[in-house]
């Protein structure tokens, strides 16, 4: 109490006393214990003298003018002087407790004059207290009658039933008189009065009759005869007719193993009822956190149950949708929002059937009772850039929780790390939840004596032991009876009313000492003697269990309206970062414009034209523009669901749908990527003059994008830093770009893992592969130069490469058969053997070949093929085959120069009808040199391939069909001109996207099932069991 | 109107501007070509057989190698003037060009042989690689080989029979594929930047034995014009024919007597083995008349080079 404010009260009650008959011995009295309880004995002198000379004052001037009206005029003049300076200073509570030590000194020498009752009324209307409140601090002051105390502010407790009609009773044993208890409501205080003779004891410090006490928040009345009465029961009593939604919270013999093995909590049991505030407390490492865990049933128990109104938690979960509330240690607060929007859109997503304007009021009305509103448009920021203060955060985040009003509220170390102010808010917060009939349980760590002795409850755990539950100050008294204390059974300070919850833990934890005085590693007492100590000491008792369905006030919205709403949050969220959007709207264009700019060469170092057929960097412009659309998919999309991990860990607790969440965040990172593909193509192409194919390449580019954006996302859904991710990054892209087709050529990578003739079957699987190829065909194949000779550039090099390889080769082989056969049939004795491998090996191969040939071009007939075989092979089969391959020669031939001839015509035309340097002109500015390099392989040396018995075509690959021997086989030579699938041909561009986006697709399934955190975690687990066999053995 | 009104013309605005570059963004209307269907080309393979008259000019020609093994042992310095750009078939369109451009530039590779210019050299042989490509007859050539020989000066011998037997096995493709005119506008051009080259080098350092080859080369031209003849109907044919015309005129005018001598081989200075025809020719050519040629013939050349 402040000076100022004693002074005051010291001329209130002066002014009371003096009046009518002045001061009687009996207020002096009281003045006197009053000041004796408020402070140290040497300064109750001092204000007892300024009381004294006050209220003698009056009695002089009082002497002196014997009219006492006016002297009533000059007093209330002052009454209300002075309690204006109090109104201004005090809080509403203080109010009370003024109002009510006022009746009090009346009460003490009962001189219930009308002055003296006026001057308690004005003061009680300048406080603005109601005349209810007004009438019921009286009654409960001055009364004697109980039928005068027969209102539902009243509680009595006494041995036998009381005869009211509205008051509330406790029953209890053995007690004289009774313990009357008021409760202001308006101020949730709550102040004591005994009427009887025993010795009973608050707080371990003695009770005297019909004095008035303030039976504060944790307090304990003791009885001498019968059981404490705590002041959560008599909250309860008062709370009981509340339409709080009733409650039964049974945890029977939790047991918990880690996925590691070691053990979390063993045998945890209590059971509460709603409108407690219940703590967990424990050293670190005691398992407080894995047990707040279990509770809200985010970890399943290895044994034991949690019933909510007989409700398995962990069996019927669904029941209990909105039921549990979790805040978690962690900051659960979208940075770039505000602290309205933060509350809102969870608003949004908590409540189906409210209209905006009534989550709004929602909001407002929350932000309001936590005395956040002044600042409900701040910016949340993050714990390094502070723009809210710690304690508001956690009210903030408790909040989130609040809004849909969970019948249990779990709270994990609700005050770590906030100022002792701070922290005071917030567990008035919880009290006040509990108090309007919530079961709250927090975790708490090194509680204040204020804060813990708020608990209705506390449950101390000692290496997942648990050691003690019930009231906390009980708790100290408990332990230190056990440690054979002295002064055992006081809890608190019997002066100042401090407790200190630390004791509990110095005994707790209380070593071993040697001879010399140092302290061991070993303690006195072991966990499990502690809990061996409190079980057979005490019984937790069962509380009756609630049958009736508890209900949350959650209603989720449709899939759909989730969807929208997470939509809706992200993107305000990324929009409100300035520096975010500035960066993913510039870099992509930056890097198109750089790369475009540094590689936009001229080949002729006489000319300052740029000519596009010339530009020797065109194919690797390609494949770098993938590897830019990779890195920033992947960068845009790495850090997106880690960044929301413990928003999301609550969103997963408050059920809503992770495909809602998900698809959100997919859709925003495509558009981001849409906006970013189409900058960067758009400056790319226009810089390198690459033309007609702004859509083509926008698209493929987007479609990687995605790919990277479905890839980036699983990255960031499986590891829990922002390292491993960065760390993630560089193994995801350098297989992608060593195996993308451009670096090193698919024919010629180690043989282990390619297949000749294909591409290797690992590089399938790479995403850069299909785009690079996608683009290079589409741009060889489309311009608007080649596309007109693509068709017959295809049968020309078919034709001619049958005639000028094919056909010589397989004659070769036919050569080299023959002459074996013929050494064969000339000398017998030579190694025959050797001789038939010969001619064996070779006719397969002969074989295998003109069997395709005939599939594919049955206009050159061959009836000799099944002779084509070591047993049927003779001279007559050798010519038939020989004269074959010269009629397949003629028909390649003739081919050849019809296609050949139609060419020239087209150039010869093009060189009438457009001018002669039309054909080389449209050459240059579409058709780039380079791609035709690649895509038709122009630098292989081994034009044939001879691999399985088969011939294999190295040359050409842009002209050369796929293989369309296997129906579903999608698999072909790299810059097949076109992709055979399911007996159809397809487009390689839209197949090559359509592989593609079927990647991006089956990496959703993962993505939602968090398939690779999974196998992570599994990794982690075989390495740990592991070692464990290594110790055993 | 709203901010939320502006917002949505803005959002109009953005997707116009996005849909005019994906559609017709910048189309030139210049570029967009049809080509009618029955363009006049001829579906049916030529009879014309001309293996034996290019085998035969293949045969009795100087190789280029030759000619400017001659040049150096003459001590005619190096010149760039006389080659052709190898960049010009940036500019051929038709397969005939390239052939023609092809025999050219293959010409003055041999000229680049014998001076031992290997930089020059790679340049040539990337353009004859990207020609014969073209043409889809690379593979007769062994460029690997080429460029090892063309750099290494010691091994002319094998490079000029190299040369020869490449040329001949395409020779023998392209006339088994009715594309003997192809075969027949590389020799032209071989022979025309052969002459080119003789005539110019002649201008600035006369020379009797010079002067004898040029004169020699009627024997070859008859042949070759002769060989042209055969494709008259062929425009670009037409045009070289027209142009052959005016050497024709000239070398109408220069008569040649031949005396019967004994076959001899001797080594010149710089090792390489010259074979000395078997028959002594007598070349009646006055100064004008090679003047003449000389004019012509540069005309001539840089007039199909740059067709």
């Amino acid at each position: 109490m402040s000076e100022e404010i004693l002074n005051a009260l010291i001329q209130l009650f002066a002014i009371i006393a003096k009046q009518d008959e002045g001061l009687h011995p009996k207020e002096l009295e009281y003045i006197e214990s009053f000041l004796t309880q408020q402070l140290g004995k040497e300064s109750v002198e001092e204000y007892l003298i300024r009381f004294k000379k006050k209220a003698s004052q009056q009695d002089s001037k009082k002497t002196r003018r014997s009219d006492k009206k006016l002297t009533l005029v000059s007093d209330s003049v002052r009454i209300l002087g002075l309690c204006k300076k109090i109104n201004k200073t005090l809080n509403r509570r203080q109010k009370v407790v003024v109002l009510v030590r006022l009746f009090e000194m009346v009460n003490a020498s009962r001189q219930f004059t009308a002055q003296r009752m006026a001057i308690i009324n004005t003061v009680a209307e300048v406080f603005n207290i109601s005349k209810e409140e007004y009438y019921e601090i009286h009654n409960f002051v001055i009364s004697e009658d109980i039928k005068e105390l027969d209102f539902d502010a009243i509680l009595f407790v006494d041995d036998q039933e009381i005869n009211c009609k509205k008051c509330r009773f406790i029953k209890t044993e053995y007690i004289s008189g009774q313990i009357i208890i008021l409760r202001v409501k308006s101020a949730e205080l709550y102040f004591l009065r005994y009427t009887g003779i025993d010795n009973i004891m608050l707080n371990g410090l003695p009770v005297f009759n019909n004095r008035i006490y303030l039976f504060a928040t944790g307090a304990t009345v003791k009885l001498p005869r019968a059981k404490p009465i705590y002041y959560s029961d008599v909250v309860a009593k008062f709370m009981a007719d509340h339409s709080v939604i009733r409650l039964s919270f049974d945890v029977i013999d939790i047991h918990y193993r880690f996925p590691s093995g070691d053990i979390g909590l063993r045998r945890v049991s209590f059971s509460e009822t709603q409108g407690k505030l219940i703590g967990i407390m424990g050293a670190s490492g005691s398992g407080k956190t894995t047990l707040l865990n279990v509770l809200t049933g985010i970890y399943t128990p290895t044994s034991g149950q949690v019933l909510i109104n007989g409700i398995d938690l962990f069996k019927e979960r669904d029941n209990l949708e909105g039921v549990l509330g979790y805040v978690p240690q962690d900051d659960l607060l979208i940075e770039e929002l505000t602290v309205f929007e933060n509350l809102y859109y969870n608003a949004l997503l908590c409540f189906r059937d409210k209209t905006k304007a009534e989550i709004t009021e929602i909001v407002n009305k929350t932000l309001k009772s936590l005395g956040l509103y002044q600042i409900r448009h701040l910016k949340v920021g993050n714990i390094f850039n502070k723009l809210i203060s710690g304690g508001q955060r956690k009210r903030l985040n408790v909040a989130l929780e609040l809004m849909r009003e969970p019948a249990i509220l779990f709270v994990d170390e609700p005050t770590t790390g906030l100022s002792s102010r701070d922290s005071e808010n917030v567990m008035d917060l919880l009290r006040e939840l509990a108090l309007k009939g919530k079961l709250v349980i927090a975790v708490i760590h090194q509680p204040s004596s204020d804060i813990y002795k708020m608990f209705d409850n506390m449950l101390i755990l000692d290496a997942g032991y648990q050691v003690y539950y019930g009231n906390p100050i009980e708790a100290i008294i408990y332990f230190k009876r056990l440690d054979n204390q002295v002064n055992a059974d006081v809890g608190e300070c019997p002066v100042c009313g401090t407790v200190s919850p630390e004791l509990i833990f110095n005994i707790l934890e209380a070593k071993k000492v040697d001879e010399f005085g140092h302290y061991l590693e070993e303690r006195k007492v072991s966990p499990k003697k502690w809990e061996e100590y409190f079980f057979s000491l005490n019984k937790i008792h069962r509380v009756p269990t609630v049958n009736e369905l508890p209900k949350g006030l959650l209603h989720l919205p449709s899939k759909l309206k989730q969807f929208i709403v997470f939509l809706r949050r992200d993107l305000k969220a990324k929009l409100s970062n300035s520096q975010y959007v500035f960066l993913t709207l510039t870099e992509a264009p930056l890097l198109g414009g750089i790369l475009s700019f540094l590689i936009r060469y001229i080949a002729d170092p006489k000319s300052k034209i740029y000519i596009f057929y010339d530009n020797v960097n065109l194919p690797a412009y390609i494949f770098m523009s993938i590897v830019v659309a990779l890195f920033l998919g992947l960068l845009i999309s790495a850090e997106e669901i880690f960044r929301d991990r413990k928003i999301l860990k609550r969103e997963k607790f408050l059920n809503l749908n992770r495909h809602s969440y998900l698809l959100s965040k997919i859709f925003i990172l495509f558009m981001i990527s849409a906006i970013q593909a189409f900058e960067y193509t758009i400056i790319g192409n226009t810089i390198l003059g690459i033309k007609d194919m702004l859509f083509i390449f926008w698209f493929a580019l987007f479609s990687t994008y995605v790919f990277a954006v479905m890839l980036g996302l699983n990255i960031s859904s499986s590891f829990n830093s922002a390292v491993t991710i960065y760390i993630m990054i560089p193994l995801i892209m350098i297989p992608l770009m060593s195996l993308g087709g451009a670096f090193f050529s698919f024919d010629k990578l180690n043989r282990k893992i390619s297949t000749i003739g294909k591409v290797p079957p690992i590089a399938e699987f790479m995403q850069s592969r299909w785009a690079y190829e996608a683009l290079m065909v589409y741009q060889f194949k489309n311009n608007r130069f080649e596309r007109i000779f693509f068709d017959l550039d295809k049968d020309i090099s078919q034709a001619d490469f049958k005639q000028v390889h094919w056909i010589p080769a397989i004659k070769d082989r036919l050569i080299e058969a023959y002459d074996a056969l013929e050494t064969m049939q000339e000398e017998r004795q030579v190694n025959i053997d050797s001789l038939k491998r010969v001619i064996d090996d070779n006719l397969k191969l002969v074989y295998n070949e003109i069997k395709e040939e005939l599939r594919k071009n049955p206009n050159v007939a061959f009836d000799y093929l099944d002779k084509l075989n070591l047993k049927d092979f003779d001279e007559h089969i050798y010519d038939a085959t020989e004269e074959y391959l010269d009629a397949l020669n003629d028909y390649y031939g003739q081919i050849f120069f019809n296609k050949d001839s139609e060419k020239e015509a087209i150039k010869t035309y093009l060189a009438k009808a457009k001018g002669p340097y039309y054909y080389v002109g449209l050459r240059n500015r579409y058709h780039n040199e380079h791609i035709e390099d690649i895509v038709t392989n122009k630098f292989e040396k081994y034009k044939i391939l001879e691999y399985n018995y088969r011939l294999i075509q190295q040359t050409d690959p842009i002209f050369q069909d796929p293989d369309n021997s296997s129906w579903i086989g999608f698999r072909s030579h790299f810059f097949a001109p076109k992709k055979y699938f399911m007996g159809h041909y397809y487009e390689t561009f839209w197949f090559n996207m359509a592989v593609i986006w079927v990647m991006a697709l089956l990496l959703y399934p993962p993505l939602y099932f968090e398939h690779f955190r999974r196998f992570i975690e599994w990794i982690g687990k075989i390495k740990i069991t592991g070692k464990k066999s290594l110790k055993k053995n | 109107m709203g901010k939320k009104g502006f917002k949505y013309i803005l959002l109009i605005v953005i997707l116009g501007v996005f849909l005019q570059f994906f559609t017709n963004g910048c189309n030139d209307d210049n570029d967009i070509v049809e080509i009618p269907k029955d363009l006049p080309g001829n579906n049916e393979k030529s009879n014309i057989k001309n293996r034996e008259v290019v085998e035969q000019i293949v045969n009795s020609f100087p190789s280029p190698v030759e000619v400017a093994a001659i040049m150096k042992d003459m001590e005619v310095p190096f010149s760039k003037r006389y080659l052709a750009d190898p960049s010009i078939i940036d500019n051929y369109d038709i397969n005939n060009k390239k052939a023609f451009g092809l025999g050219i530039l293959s010409a003055d590779l041999g000229y680049l042989n014998v001076y031992e210019r290997t930089t020059l050299i790679i340049e040539y042989l990337t353009a004859i690689k990207r020609l014969a490509d073209d043409l889809r007859v690379g593979h007769f050539f062994d460029f690997q080989s080429f460029k090892r020989l063309a750099t290494n000066n010691d091994n002319l011998d094998s490079l000029v029979f190299l040369s020869v037997n490449s040329f001949s096995n395409m020779n023998q493709h392209l006339q088994d594929n009715a594309r003997g005119n192809l075969s027949l506008l590389m020799v032209t051009g071989v022979w025309l930047e052969g002459l080119y080259l003789m005539t110019q080098v002649y201008k600035e350092h006369p020379n009797e034995k010079l002067k004898e080859l040029i004169g020699d080369q009627k024997i070859i031209f008859t042949i070759l014009y002769q060989g042209l003849k055969l494709y008259s109907d062929d425009e670009y044919f037409k045009k070289i024919l027209e142009e052959f015309k005016k050497i024709n005129k000239i070398y109408s005018q220069i008569t040649i007597t031949y005396e019967k001598v004994e076959p001899t081989y001797k080594t010149t200075q710089s090792n390489i083995p010259v074979y000395e025809q078997q028959e002594r020719s007598v070349i009646n050519v006055r100064e004008q008349q090679l003047k003449d040629l000389t004019k012509i013939t540069s005309q001539i050349r840089n007039k199909l080079i740059n067709l």
